[in-house]
């Protein structure tokens, strides 16, 4: 899923000095899941900007919503009313959400309420760690489940570099050696020969370095 | 001019605070300090926490069980995690951090006077800070 942290309250709130009518608006999907802006943590931040307002002694209303996605153009139907209502919105979604919520409702400006960070998923309660970076030609199947693209800080497809030091990362301590981890990975599914054979450099152009990206389905388009 | 009175809220966990009304009854709480009692301190709401001092309310304060004597693991140092994220907003819209905190003490403690000198401690630091919303 989508990995985001906070904003500041300090900082969106900032950006609101003549608005009297606020609309936040949460998703319910991946940013839920990571508590960074689902329904509790929107309301959270509602709170959070009425009293910052009542302490400036600002006449501010503030409604909230959530809806199931902000992504898809059916599920932000739904804000249409809470929108209109507005002088301007805060997205507590990633950045797809914010821009999508802008797109949909122009010229109402929309601001961002998180920091969108990373594909990745909870390692434990309260950590989430960067699992994907999407560069559109997976080699999981050569890597035992293991990212290199990802986990590993040199994106590198052919073994560790000399920076990795009794399994960590030379950048941390924090940070496990991706390599070490892919090696102790084959090991345990009995495919430790395939670290001998050499990766071909990648083809990067289903990445970033081909400019934004796009999937078509035919079978899907009308 | 009048005396500044604060409204407190203090919040603490069934097992230690205290824990009954009948208790409540044998120590003289403030007038000013509402109680109110939570299943464990861990079942401290942030939400909740920030709508209360969105309603008026000066100072908050949360008693619950000593560091690792927790009745359900690790709700104490829950509840003080939410508090210290409570304090960060706070922080951020320009409100003292110090209108919220968190006492502990041994559970079990029946007679213990912590949730009473808490009110009294918070009376004073927010007496010392001044209403809320000026």
């Amino acid at each position: 899923m989508i990995i985001a942290s906070q904003k500041s309250v300090r900082e969106i709130a900032d950006n609101l000095t003549k608005h009297k009518r606020i609309s936040v608006a949460g998703c319910g999907t991946c940013v839920a899941v990571c508590f960074a802006g689902g329904e509790r943590e929107s309301e959270i931040l509602a709170s959070a900007l009425r009293m910052f307002f009542k302490l400036k002694s600002r006449k501010v209303e503030i409604r909230q919503q959530t809806v199931k996605r902000q992504c898809e153009w059916e599920f932000i139907e739904e804000l249409k009313e809470n929108i209109d209502w507005a002088d301007i919105v805060v997205s507590t979604a990633c950045g797809i959400g914010v821009q999508a919520v802008q797109k949909k409702y122009l010229p109402k400006r929309v601001l961002p309420g998180l920091n969108t960070s990373f594909m990745g998923m909870p390692t434990s309660p309260g950590v989430w760690k960067e699992r994907c970076l999407g560069c559109g030609d997976c080699v999981l199947d050569e890597t035992g489940g293991i990212c290199p693209i990802a986990r590993c800080a040199k994106n590198l497809l052919n073994g560790p570099c000399g920076g990795s030091q009794n399994g960590k990362c030379e950048i941390s301590k924090d940070i496990d050696c991706a390599w070490q981890e892919i090696y102790d990975r084959l090991k345990v599914l009995g495919l430790l020969d395939s670290m001998n054979e050499i990766a071909l450099p990648k083809n990067w152009s289903t990445s970033r370095d081909g400019g934004p990206r796009r999937i078509v389905r035919e079978d899907v388009n009308t | 001019m009048p005396v500044f009175r604060p409204k407190i809220i203090g919040y603490y966990c069934q097992y230690c605070a205290y824990l009954s009304d009948d208790n409540f009854g044998k120590v003289k709480i403030p007038s000013n300090v509402k109680k109110c009692k939570l299943l464990c301190s861990g079942k401290l709401d942030i939400l909740n926490i920030l709508e209360t001092f969105e309603s008026g309310i000066d100072g908050i304060f949360v008693v619950g069980c000593k560091e690792d004597e927790c009745r359900n693991i690790n709700g104490n140092s829950r509840a003080s995690r939410r508090v210290n994220y409570i304090k960060k907003i706070l922080e951020q819209i320009g409100i003292s951090s110090e209108r919220i905190a968190v006492y502990n003490i041994e559970p079990e403690s029946l007679f213990s006077n912590v949730f009473l000198e808490a009110s009294a401690e918070m009376g004073k630091k927010i007496r010392g800070l001044g209403p809320i919303y000026k």
